[in-house]
């Protein structure tokens, strides 16, 4: 191989180092960019897997949903007072004691009623509810006390994950 | 000149071949930029729309809310919806419009909703009666038919109901 031979291998040599790490990069680049795409793309907005979850608070008798003791029908959106305990949310929402803190975690007011019938504490909290809130969702409900049906707000405080 | 110099510079050095890899990384830059700018805004649509679906769904839970809302008759305590067939068959719109207009104005919120007979809405004919606290809504609209079997003119009322976010 002659002079100018050398000279061409050692030209192309070099610019095919620089020009392997740009597409490299541009490769990785593509592929990072196509990753967070089909991340956001399979991600739930917080805000509806929280109304999926808080669903139960309102809907399902296992919770707080008034149930007529005769007939046996469930009144979606009535909140009977007496369940509306913390050990009643305790059986209805859970999340793991050790991990549970990454789940989602609630916490559950009346307006203008307290948790219990003697009014001891004022929200009731799911198992890892640290008062670290992200978002806070509104639900207009009726309270069924005794006989009586009020209109009042379930106010939920949402801790997505800490 | 050196043969260091002569392998960046010289006419068949690095240099001309490095103008056109400079060219190709910009090109590539924007390319990427490009990509990642309209997969972002897709994304972003769809979430909006997902959240926008969640409104509807609201929306109705609102209306279902309104329809079996409290109010008083004098000493009687009926729901809404009982209100509206009341109303209705005794051609009392200002009660409608009255006991609407203090549900929004103690809910603190805007909306709208009409009342019409089940056969002319579906012809697309005026409404009964109509409340509205709103000059331009904008918000979801939900309707439900409610059987009317106290009257015979009108056997089934529809109901449309908007609320502002």
């Amino acid at each position: 191989m002659n002079k100018q031979g050398i000279f061409d291998v050692v030209t192309k040599s070099i610019f095919w180092m620089i020009a392997g790490i740009v597409i490299t990069v541009a490769i990785l680049a593509f592929a990072l960019i196509m990753s967070s795409y089909q991340n956001k793309l399979l991600e739930i907005p917080p805000e509806l897997k929280a109304e999926l979850l808080t669903l139960r608070f309102l809907n399902t008798p296992e919770c707080f949903t008034y149930q007529d003791p005769v007939t046996g029908r469930v009144f979606p959106g009535t909140i009977d007072l007496n369940k509306f305990t913390q050990e009643r949310l305790d059986g209805c929402y859970r999340t793991e004691t050790e991990q549970g803190y990454k789940d989602y975690n609630f916490g559950i007011e009346l307006e203008g009623y307290g948790p219990t019938k003697e009014g001891a504490g004022k929200i009731l909290m799911t198992n890892n509810f640290f008062n670290k809130v992200d978002f806070t969702l509104y639900k207009e409900i009726f309270i069924r006390s005794g006989g009586e049906v009020m209109p009042t707000r379930m106010i939920i405080y949402v801790q997505t994950k800490i | 000149m050196g043969i260091g110099l002569k392998l960046i510079t010289g006419k068949k050095g690095i240099m001309p071949d490095f103008f056109d890899l400079i060219f190709m990384v910009l090109i590539l830059f924007f390319a990427l930029f490009f990509i990642q700018l309209v997969l972002n805004s897709e994304v972003e649509a769809k979430t909006e729309i997902s959240l926008e679906n969640l409104d509807q769904f609201n929306s109705e839970q609102q209306f279902l809310y309104y329809l079996n809302y409290p109010v008083l008759i004098g000493e009687r305590e009926i729901k809404m919806k009982d209100l509206i067939l009341l109303a209705v068959n005794t051609n009392q719109e200002e009660l409608f419009e009255e006991k609407t207009e203090a549900y929004f104005r103690e809910k603190k919120a805007e909306g709208s909703v009409a009342v019409y007979n089940t056969e002319e809405f579906r012809q697309e004919k005026a409404s009964l009666f109509s409340f509205s606290n709103v000059v331009f809504g904008s918000g979801k609209k939900s309707s439900l038919e409610l059987p009317n079997l106290e009257n015979k003119q009108i056997p089934s009322l529809t109901v449309v109901f908007s609320r502002e976010k």
